[in-house]
């Protein structure tokens, strides 16, 4: 029975060690996953959200854009606000 | 931005791992597995954790910046929909204008948009995250707004003064303009020990001017200073005002915006509203402009001078802007004492100024007090310029003293220059001297070269050492050394060398020694010819071939276009009087090319300068040049070989007697220059040619040998060995063919008589044996007439070749066909002789005499011809071979051993064997009977060893 009881031991040790090994390999998979979501995302910002952040980058053209729309409106707003404040301008 | 990059923790790397199975029963494995698995499982779940929040920050990040970008495309839709409201019935006014003249004196709008700035980093909104996390995780300010009501000031104003920003800016300030007013002190006073009363006159106006225009700038922002503290708001906005004082009003920008906001009054305030709806409105700045205009609105209603200011055109003139400032000016001047109490209370701390001017403000009279407000303003402003100011008019000064300096460096710089130009005039002066000794000296050395006399080294010795300057200046430059070296070691010959430079010389040094001051302009074209008259000079060296070959095509186009000075043509002259010279030193090398290239370069020059002999030599070259066939000159090499030269020489050699050529007087013959310009290809055929001139011109006074110049036997060897299928007969047998044919030929036309005489009897051998062959020799002679002779004896001669071998060259053939008709004369005689030969011959092989001959035959067993022809008639003799077999062995071992000689073609001797035959006495005859006996018992010998195997019969 000892012999029967050490042996089924075995048996269980074994048959355990082997559902580690099949838990570490699950886990090293999911941990590779997981690790190549983060490359992707790192990837992600450094091409798209760090160069929408630094202006100087790839977003500095819609940012000029921007600002030169502004500018420019702002211009418009000023010569129409001074045009509609003296109407005497027009009064010939 | 993540200032660090996110870092994936390991899955079994966390602290807490052990936390699973680090209390787990040792003695269960079981459990110590699970604890490792429930370990990374969490592992995995931190990680994932990790992921999300990076995720998260990440288009957290992009979704507020999407939505900045979206609120302001609203801003602008919503202000572009404002605009395209507003600007309807303002087109239809402009439209409805009859004339716009009047638009064109309007002032416009002084407006300039207010650019936010982006220097201050640090409180922009964008900061990094990990910056902004600090500040957020800042506990907010004391709520000092709770003491406001035990402050005077109104609410806020105990916010402010606790806590205020920019109180450390203006300390920090008030303290550099301390330094710098004593820097500026220390610098006034080195600049006013340095200056000069004269100069210090000037400098005063020049400070007064650039404090008058400081003064403008600075008063002006002093305006608009007072425009902004005029506000009667809180010790915050004046605060904020000075913020952006600071960051706005040293640009006269701003003082454009303060301007036009006093003037334009509420419209100003509009734009500026909607200004504020920028998103650069966000700033500080901004936010403070708005204050400042809805402040500055409120106080401009009452102050008289913005109402004046108001009531002029909204088109303010730089001068109107003066008076303007002026005017608070004169302000100042009545209240100066109130003004500087109240600047030194303001100076001396904000809070007791704010505090003079609440009770200024809050004093009655509120015109008056805006006055006074208005003219502490101007008071601050001028003080705040004036340190501007005196750092302009130290600025000034500075430059002044720098203008100064500059005046007495330009002042110096003239004076250098004065000296450069004296230095330069005493540079000059001898310079002309110089040059009219050259033109003097050229004039001198043109006048050597026409008489040619002995006074060329005077005249080049005056032109070496014409100044001590140009000397000098010769010692400066090497090639100017080289140059006069040259000139003296030439010019103690002949006067070409005296002036034509070295071939190392450069231009310029040829220039100078040719014509200075007169041939400036010529340099370059003298500079060319030269140069291609130093490629075939040689460096002047007499009696040597130039080192390089002659270029031919140097161009000389400037010659032929372009008008020549009289230095030029002096300096053509002088090189006319060096090929003159090298011609007469050199008259044996290389004269074909001295000839051509004289005859390039004096193409163009002009021929009334030149001496006789030059032009003796001239009219020679164009002789030459007449006589030479334009194809011919054309077909000239690039560059002629020394080859040439040699085989011209070769060629001179060898036509001496000929035609003796005066090579200076008279043109070379074409055919010599023919010769002397042929390519290195084609001088064998050269070499025949001058055979050929020898033959026919002088054949006794040749001391060649005719065995050494045979180009023509050259070329029909080589067509002969080619003809040839079996290569080991001409190998070895070639040089006695040679050898033969050209004794032969030599027999024929040099009349050698020991030559001849074998060559007579190998001749009539030949003929008696074709005699005794064909049988008829009417029709050999008509074969041999007609050229086809060579064809049947070489079939017959050579039985080894089954098929007759092809037809010789045609220029061979032709060579023959001449040497027939020349003995065409003596061929009845032949005839004749060959009918005695072939009945000398029967008798003889009747006679049955061979024995007696043996030795004869032995001797005479070495000629390839006689066992040639013996083995051909091996067949039709083989009857009389059984009788001398005994002896054929002998011969059959002597025509082994000497097959090697045999000849594969012998037919081109026998024409002239037949002439000579026919001019031999009856007593070679005999002899050619004898050898005949030979012969034939040869060829019974060896149609009994050989048998059939004739047709296989080889040298091996």
């Amino acid at each position: 029975m000892a012999k029967a009881g050490g042996i089924t031991n075995a048996v269980n040790v074994g048959i355990a060690v082997q559902a580690d090994w099949e838990n570490r390999e699950f886990i090293s998979h999911i941990s590779l996953n997981v690790r190549r979501l983060f490359e992707f995302l790192l990837q992600f910002v450094s091409a798209f959200v760090f160069r929408i952040d630094h202006k100087e980058q790839v977003g500095i053209f819609f940012y000029e854009k921007f600002d030169l729309l502004e500018r420019r409106l702002e211009m418009l707003e000023v010569q129409v606000s001074t045009a509609t404040a003296n109407p005497s301008l027009f009064a010939t | 931005m993540s200032l660090s990059r996110l870092g994936v923790r390991n899955v079994y790397g966390t602290s807490q791992q052990a936390e699973f199975y680090g209390n787990v029963d040792r003695e269960d494995p079981e459990a110590i597995l699970n604890g490792v698995a429930v370990s990374g499982l969490i592992g995995v779940l931190r990680q994932l954790g990790d992921l999300a929040e990076s995720a998260a920050e990440i288009f957290q990040g992009i979704q507020e910046e999407v939505m900045a970008t979206a609120s302001r495309s609203n801003q602008l839709k919503m202000r572009l929909q404002h605009i395209e409201a507003t600007v309807p019935p303002l087109e239809k006014a402009v439209l409805a204008q009859t004339t716009h003249l009047h638009f064109a004196y309007t002032g416009g709008v002084e407006w300039h948009p207010r650019i936010p700035h982006e220097h201050n980093h640090f409180i922009h909104d964008d900061l990094p995250n990990s910056f902004m996390d600090h500040y957020e995780e800042c506990r907010d300010p004391p709520r000092l707004h709770m003491l406001d009501k035990f402050d005077i000031n109104g609410p806020g104003s105990c916010l402010k003064r606790y806590s205020d920003p920019t109180y450390f800016r203006r300390a920090s300030s008030s303290l550099v303009k301390g330094n710098n007013k004593f820097q500026n002190n220390n610098m006034s006073c080195k600049i006013k020990k340095k200056k000069s009363s004269s100069r210090s006159r000037d400098m005063s106006r020049l400070a007064s001017m650039a404090n008058q225009n400081a003064r403008k700038t600075f008063t002006l922002i002093s305006f608009s200073g007072q425009t902004s503290s005029s506000i009667s708001a809180s010790t915050s906005d004046m605060e904020k005002r000075s913020d952006l004082q600071d960051h706005h009003s040293h640009t006269y920008d701003c003082l454009s915006t303060a301007t036009s906001s006093l003037k334009t009054g509420e419209k100003t305030k509009g734009g500026l509203v909607s200004s504020s709806l920028t998103p650069g409105s966000c700033t500080i700045g901004s936010v403070l402009s708005e204050c400042e205009t809805e402040d500055e609105h409120d106080n401009l209603q009452f102050t008289p001078l913005q109402g004046q200011a108001a009531a002029g055109s909204s088109c303010v003139s730089w001068d109107e802007k003066e008076e303007i400032v002026e005017e608070p000016l004169g302000v100042k001047t009545d209240e100066a004492s109130v003004v500087d109490a109240l600047v030194e209370k303001a100076s001396y701390g904000e809070g007791t100024g704010r505090v003079d001017i609440g009770k200024a403000e809050s004093e009655p009279g509120l015109q008056q007090s805006n006055g006074i407000d208005e003219v502490r303003e101007i008071k601050a402003g001028t003080e705040i310029v004036r340190e501007p100011r005196d750092s302009s008019e130290h600025e000034t000064e500075s430059e002044g003293e720098c203008f100064v300096d500059a005046l007495n460096s330009i002042e110096s710089e003239s004076e250098n220059e004065q000296g450069l130009k004296t230095s330069l005039e005493a540079v000059s002066i001898p310079c002309g001297v110089t040059g009219e000794r050259l033109e003097k000296s050229s004039n001198k050395v043109e006048e050597s070269c026409r008489s040619m006399d002995n006074d060329y080294l005077n005249a080049a010795d005056e032109m070496n050492h014409q100044d001590p300057l140009e000397s000098d200046n010769r010692s400066r430059s090497p090639r100017n050394d080289v140059c006069t070296t040259s000139n003296i070691t030439s010019g103690e010959d002949k006067i070409g060398f005296t002036v034509v430079p070295a071939p190392e010389n450069s231009l310029s040094d040829s220039s100078n020694h040719l014509c200075h001051s007169e041939h400036q302009k010529s340099e370059a074209k003298v500079s060319g010819e030269v140069e291609a008259i130093k490629i075939w000079t040689n460096g002047g060296l007499l009696g040597l071939n130039p080192s390089k070959p002659p270029v031919l095509e140097v161009p000389s186009p400037d010659c032929k276009t372009e008008e020549r000075t009289l230095g030029s043509a002096e300096a053509e002259k002088d090189k006319s009087d060096d090929l003159v010279e090298h011609v007469l030193d050199t008259p044996s090398l290389g004269t074909q090319n001295l000839t051509v290239d004289q005859r390039e370069c004096h193409e163009t020059s002009s021929y009334g300068v030149f001496g006789g002999l030059s032009q003796k030599l001239f009219t020679n070259s164009f002789r030459r040049r007449d006589s030479l066939p334009h194809d011919n000159r054309q077909a000239l090499p690039p560059t002629i070989p020394e080859n040439d030269e040699v085989m011209a020489e070769k060629s001179r050699f060898l036509f001496r007697d000929e035609a003796p050529i005066d090579w200076f007087a008279s043109s070379p013959p074409l055919q010599h220059m023919k010769i002397s310009l042929n390519p290195v290809d084609n001088t064998l055929q050269a070499s025949r040619l001058k055979l050929k001139f020898s033959d026919e011109d002088n054949n006794s006074n040749n001391t060649f040998p005719s065995f050494q110049l045979l180009p023509e036997a050259a070329t029909s060897l080589l067509d002969s060995c080619s003809d040839d299928d079996d290569d080991t007969f001409c190998m070895t047998s070639h040089i006695d063919y040679l050898s033969d044919y050209h004794s032969l030929s030599d027999s024929e036309q040099w009349e050698e008589p020991n030559d001849s005489h074998e060559r007579k009897e190998h001749d009539s051998f030949h003929e008696s044996t074709h005699v005794d062959n064909n049988g008829e020799p009417s029709s050999l002679h008509t074969e041999a007439e007609n050229g086809c002779v060579d064809l049947n004896f070489s079939y017959l001669q050579s039985p080894v070749e089954p098929l007759p071998p092809p037809f010789p060259p045609v220029q061979w053939m032709v060579s023959k066909t001449a040497s027939e008709t020349i003995s065409e004369n003596k061929t009845t005689q032949s005839i004749q002789l060959q009918d005695a030969l072939r009945f000398a011959f029967e008798k003889h092989t009747s006679s049955s005499i061979v024995n007696k001959e043996e030795p004869n035959t032995v001797a005479s067993a070495p000629k390839p011809e006689t066992k040639v022809h013996v083995k051909n008639n091996a067949r039709e003799e083989k009857q009389n071979a059984n009788e001398k077999e005994t002896d054929a062995d002998d011969f059959l071992q002597q025509i082994r051993t000497q097959h090697v000689n045999l000849k594969p073609v012998v037919m081109t001797r026998t024409l002239s064997s037949t002439a000579a035959a026919a001019t031999t006495d009856p007593a070679i005859n005999i002899k050619i009977s004898a050898m005949l006996e030979k012969a034939n018992s040869i060829r019974q010998a060896v149609a009994s060893n050989d048998g059939d195997e004739s047709d296989t019969w080889s040298d091996t």
